[in-house]
């Protein structure tokens, strides 16, 4: 007979991998390994995480062999989120970009991407671009939302009235956060652009300007 | 007039009887116009300055004469000191609302300089990243060649020059001046 | 109160304005007769300035030259008398008044009125500021050095100093 074991986050720890999940409970430990991690939505922060397993090796004694346990996961997303953001000129051409892992929960703020997935993100945003033409004249609004999914990464855009975009490939959806990002982010292009030395177009190659954009993420991501 | 007084002056011609107008405009057309300067000399810097200086003396020889009229000065300025007072408090806050601090005084009171702790020519400037531009471009040159132009219609030849810049990554923006000499009337040509 | 000429002398000691109002001071009901001016005083041939004292006739270029002498020695004696302010105003003939206006950058206003006008040192510092200062010097097409009156006849100074003075008359 199947239990379902609603397990709270932090007595979870998952392995470098992904592959195997460690969970502590009163008298031992379990480790689930072979998972099937399936990403998804980001779970409540505070709340639980429940885990499945096709396989369970058990280990403490009193734990039945008959039971199998299932459990579905839904991984975290807190601490491993990755952002790429790139600023995308009149031209398509990128002006600026950036990669930061996520500030909260404990996360380093370094990106956490495979390598495979870092050429990808760059694919990704330009893929996007057709999508953002087509709802750009839809909407009144600068900050357009999530404008495209690919698998399991999410485009958001914030498009300037001189048609330069904002575009933040990430793996989590959050809007609100990302709004104040990007409202942070514009205010930063505007005084780049104050500089008469800077044309549109140009690339962004100042340390400030850099610098502050890394601020602005810890803040807001 | 004491300093006070002038400080007092300054201040209300600046809110009175001056034409006010957006600040952002100036800087950005004072920004054009270097770009352009720097775009139209192909980089070469100490030509931009030089540039620079000359509109600024151009300014400053029409400058003199706004400024006399809108401060109401009816006497001339005792010694040099009194002069570098009169352009931090009363100039200076006339036409950019901005009160540079003087400082470094030479022991024979005939140099000094002009600290300035904002600078509304050069908001949101940053200098192009081309390793020239750092050590040779000063940015508010024209500044340099107003206060030339000015005091040289008031019988002072002095020379102005920038000696740091915080947009070249100095602490301060200070500008070094220092007389030359007092130029004498001109008589009238004797050819009876 | 009657205006009859005015004079602006720059720092080079050349004459860079004139402007005269031709006055027949016999006949008191005759209006201002139409004003004759001349900036560059070398090129005038139609104008005959005539002072209504004297009976002379004096081109407006000699007519300067001997103001600016005039001005020019009783100033340097007043600042030799009376220490470096600005003390010369004006002095009287028994025909005519001269007002005098220096500003610190050198630039010499003169005015000549009947002799019952009283001090014009303010109304001259008036013309400076609200004429001088608008219509020539803010005008960016004017040169500088206004060598034989060039750029100060522009026609809203001309328009503005007769205004002026027939405010004051």
């Amino acid at each position: 007979m199947p239990l379902v074991k609603t397990l709270p986050l932090d007595d979870v720890i998952l392995t470098e991998d992904e592959s195997t999940a460690v969970y502590r409970y009163d008298s031992g430990v379990v480790s689930f390994a072979d998972l099937q991690i399936a990403r998804g939505e980001r779970g409540l922060k505070t709340g639980a995480v429940t885990i499945s397993s096709s396989f369970l090796s058990p280990s403490p004694s009193h734990l039945s062999l008959d039971i199998v346990v299932v459990f579905v996961i839904i991984i975290m997303a807190g601490s491993s989120t990755s952002y790429y953001f790139v600023i995308i000129g009149t031209k398509d051409n990128p002006l600026y970009e950036a990669e930061f892992g996520s500030f909260k929960q404990g996360g380093d703020g370094i990106a956490k991407f495979r390598e495979e997935q870092r050429h990808m993100n760059q694919f990704i945003a330009h893929s996007s671009l057709d999508c953002i033409e087509d709802q750009q004249w839809a909407s009144k609004e600068m900050y357009l939302k999530t404008v495209d999914k690919f698998n399991n990464t999410w485009v958001s855009c914030f498009l300037t009235g001189g048609n330069i975009k904002f575009l933040l490939v990430h793996d989590t959806r959050s809007d609100e956060p990302i709004r104040q990002f990007f409202t942070d982010v514009y205010d930063l292009y505007c005084k780049t652009l104050m500089n008469p030395f800077y044309e549109v177009n140009m690339a962004i190659r100042s340390q400030t300007f850099d610098q502050k954009i890394k601020a602005a993420a810890k803040k807001y991501l | 007039m004491s300093s006070t007084s002038r400080a007092r002056l300054g201040e209300e011609v600046w809110k009175l009887r001056t034409d006010k107008i957006n600040a952002e405009l100036v800087t950005l057309t004072y920004g054009s116009v270097v770009a352009q300067l720097c775009k139209d000399l192909d980089g070469d810097y100490v030509e931009v300055n030089k540039q620079l200086d000359k509109m600024g003396y151009n300014i400053g020889l029409r400058l003199i004469e706004d400024f006399l009229a809108k401060s109401n000065m009816q006497q001339k300025c005792a010694n040099f000191r009194d002069t570098a007072d009169v352009i931090s408090k009363v100039g200076f806050k006339m036409f950019l609302n901005i009160t540079p601090t003087i400082a470094n005084w030479s022991s024979d009171n005939k140099q000094f300089s002009l600290l300035f702790d904002e600078n509304p020519l050069a908001d949101f400037v940053e200098l192009p990243d081309d390793g020239k531009a750092q050590s040779e471009l000063w940015y508010s040159n024209m500044l340099c060649g107003v206060i030339r132009g000015a005091l040289e219609m008031v019988q002072m030849s002095v020379d102005a020059h920038f000696v740091s810049d915080v947009l070249r990554g100095n602490d301060t923006t200070e500008m070094r001046i220092n007389l030359i000499r007092y130029i004498e009337d001109e008589m009238p040509q004797d050819d009876e | 109160m009657v205006v009859y000429s005015f004079f602006i002398f720059d720092r080079h000691c050349e004459c860079i304005y004139i402007r005269q109002w031709l006055n027949n001071v016999s006949s008191a009901t005759q209006p201002l007769s139409r004003p004759v001016t001349a900036s560059s005083a070398a090129t005038v041939a139609t104008s005959v300035a005539e002072k209504p004292s004297s009976g002379n006739r004096l081109s407006m270029a000699e007519q300067a030259k001997l103001v600016f002498g005039v001005i020019f020695s009783l100033r340097n004696m007043v600042k030799k008398l009376c220490g470096p302010e600005d003390s010369f105003l004006c002095y009287r003939t028994g025909h005519y008044k001269l007002h005098y206006y220096e500003t610190l950058s050198s630039l010499r206003f003169v005015m000549l009125t009947d002799i019952r006008t009283e001090s014009l040192k303010s109304s001259l510092h008036q013309i400076y500021v609200n004429l001088y200062v608008e219509y020539v010097v803010k005008n960016p097409l004017s040169p500088v050095e206004h060598a034989g009156g060039e750029g100060v006849n522009n026609e809203l100074f001309e328009l503005g100093i007769d205004s002026f003075v027939r405010t004051i008359d």
